[in-house]
């Protein structure tokens, strides 16, 4: 096991339910109660976790987006984490080219590394002369091959990736899934966070699975994903989710 | 990394917002000349022939306050929503929150130096020849900058916690609009008001452009040093405020 990059020390995080100028006040309510979790270096960890879990905050905690509210993270310093987003901030009267540089740089790349990246971005998106024309004229896939290939250059410390992980069509999404799955492969410390179990067994080597902002188990993946998946197929009602006091 | 990073996005952004409302309207570069002309001669029209107001004086008076004007209203108005409209993208990387507004802020700066070399022009051809003062003009250009940082920061991390300031804004800036002097020289005022309206820094650097433009004087440096001291701690407040909420903003906007 390599160096602990990031470090979550019993985290909560709580959203404000949006509220009128006259209703009470008290609807407080607590996406992840107490998170503890370390993510080591050139680990894949997964997270496993049904819809309204807390995987996407727990996601956006990682990513530095949000702070907790309770509890503590603690990140190794000038580290680069990102959430591998397809076409993040592109803007529709910029090229193909110009929006791979600028979504580069969103997601935490510097100028530099991007420009020197286009090269490879327009073999791989397999946009060929449409590179240069403005994304208003793509259709949503040559779009999508475009974000992908773009969030493939970024090299961040840490890649965060959240269910999508192919796009495109049938050949693309193979060749997109087969080259994310070989940068897992190389090494590369991610996160990964699905309600799927298959994906998490296949890709990950250990796995959390939360629930109502908790974490239920955790350890090596074939175990955990084993939990879930009798825990499924049990049949268990979701439970309500119940805002704390 | 860092800083170097985000000042790249916000060029590259800002190129973006400008080439997006260029080619997205037949007239492209011509609206951003056209729109505040429309205004002014608008005002002109009332002032002077309908409401018969003697006070208004020259043409190049009001335009010199309606075109300094603009580039703050604009900038308030385009930057206000910026954090709140990001909403989507925000909840899927980091990115500071002061980036949102700047890059509106730096777009409407484009076009205010279009603005500007017309109107210098503007006013040359209608009798107000450059002079030596025009030499301040980069101070007092850098000061209304600082002062629209200073106002539209802060109002772009409150929108996401009071939504309904969105309705109010425009409304504001209305109000505001009516006492910066846009349409009459302090000298109208009582004595007795001249103060407060001189605690307005938009109210002060219309005069200042001017006294430079038109009158071929110096601008106040009291109000200069007035003005770039309130802007200064402005900048200051609003950093301050971004560090606190930079990072649970996102929490906060709904949609």
């Amino acid at each position: 096991m390599g160096d602990v990059l990031i470090s979550l020390d019993k985290v909560g995080v709580c959203y404000r339910r949006a509220q009128g100028f006259f209703k009470s006040a008290k609807s407080d309510f607590w996406a992840l109660e107490s998170l503890t979790l370390q993510i080591p270096e050139g680990e894949t960890i997964g997270i496993l976790g049904r819809n309204g879990a807390g995987k996407s905050t727990l996601l956006r905690l990682i990513a530095n987006i949000i702070r907790p509210d309770r509890g503590k993270i603690t990140f190794r310093p000038k580290l680069c984490t990102t959430l591998l987003s397809i076409g993040v901030g592109s803007h529709s009267t910029l090229s193909g080219r110009e929006n791979a540089v600028l979504n580069g740089m969103m997601l935490g790349a510097t100028k530099q590394h991007m420009m020197k990246s286009l090269e490879r971005i327009k073999e791989f998106s397999e946009l060929g002369d449409f590179f240069d024309e403005p994304i208003y004229t793509y259709s949503s896939g040559m779009a999508a091959r475009l974000g992908f290939a773009t969030a493939l250059e970024v090299d961040p410390d840490v890649m965060l990736i959240d269910e999508v992980l192919a796009v495109g069509d049938s050949s693309f999404q193979h060749k997109s899934a087969t080259a994310l799955k070989n940068r897992l492969k190389s090494g590369k410390t991610a996160v990964l966070v699905s309600h799927d179990p298959r994906t998490i067994l296949d890709l990950c080597s250990s796995a959390v699975w939360i629930e109502n902002g908790v974490a239920l188990a955790e350890g090596k993946a074939d175990v955990v994903a084993k939990q879930y998946e009798k825990f499924m197929s049990s049949g268990a009602p979701h439970p309500a989710i119940i805002p704390s006091v | 990394m860092g800083w170097k990073r985000y000042w790249d996005i916000i060029l590259y952004r800002t190129y973006a917002e400008l080439k997006a409302e260029a080619q997205l309207s037949y007239m492209g570069y011509v609206w951003w000349v056209l729109e505040p002309l429309l205004n002014v001669i608008l005002f002109y029209v009332i002032l002077a022939y309908v409401l018969e107001q003697t006070t208004v004086g020259a043409i190049g008076f009001l335009v010199v306050g309606a075109v300094i004007w603009q580039w703050f209203n604009a900038s308030v108005m385009g930057a206000a929503n910026s954090v709140i409209d990001a909403g989507g993208m925000l909840r899927q990387i980091y990115l500071p929150k002061m980036v949102l507004p700047l890059i509106l802020i730096l777009s409407s700066t484009w076009k205010f130096f279009f603005l500007l070399v017309l109107l210098i022009l503007f006013v040359w051809v209608t009798g107000h020849p450059p002079s030596v003062s025009y030499i301040t003009l980069p101070i007092l250009v850098l000061l209304e900058f600082m002062v629209i940082v200073a106002f539209t920061l802060p109002l772009a991390f409150v929108m996401p916690y009071f939504p309904d300031a969105r309705v109010t804004i425009e409304a504001i800036l209305r109000s505001a609009m009516l006492v910066s002097g846009i349409f009459f020289p302090v000298e109208k005022l009582p004595e007795s008001y001249r103060l407060y309206f001189h605690l307005n820094p938009m109210a002060d650097l219309i005069e200042a452009f001017r006294a430079v433009l038109i009158d071929g004087q110096w601008p106040r440096w009291d109000l200069m040093a007035y003005v770039g001291g309130f802007s200064c701690v402005g900048l200051v407040l609003a950093i301050w405020f971004h560090n606190l909420v930079d990072r649970s903003m996102v929490k906060a906007i709904h949609r």
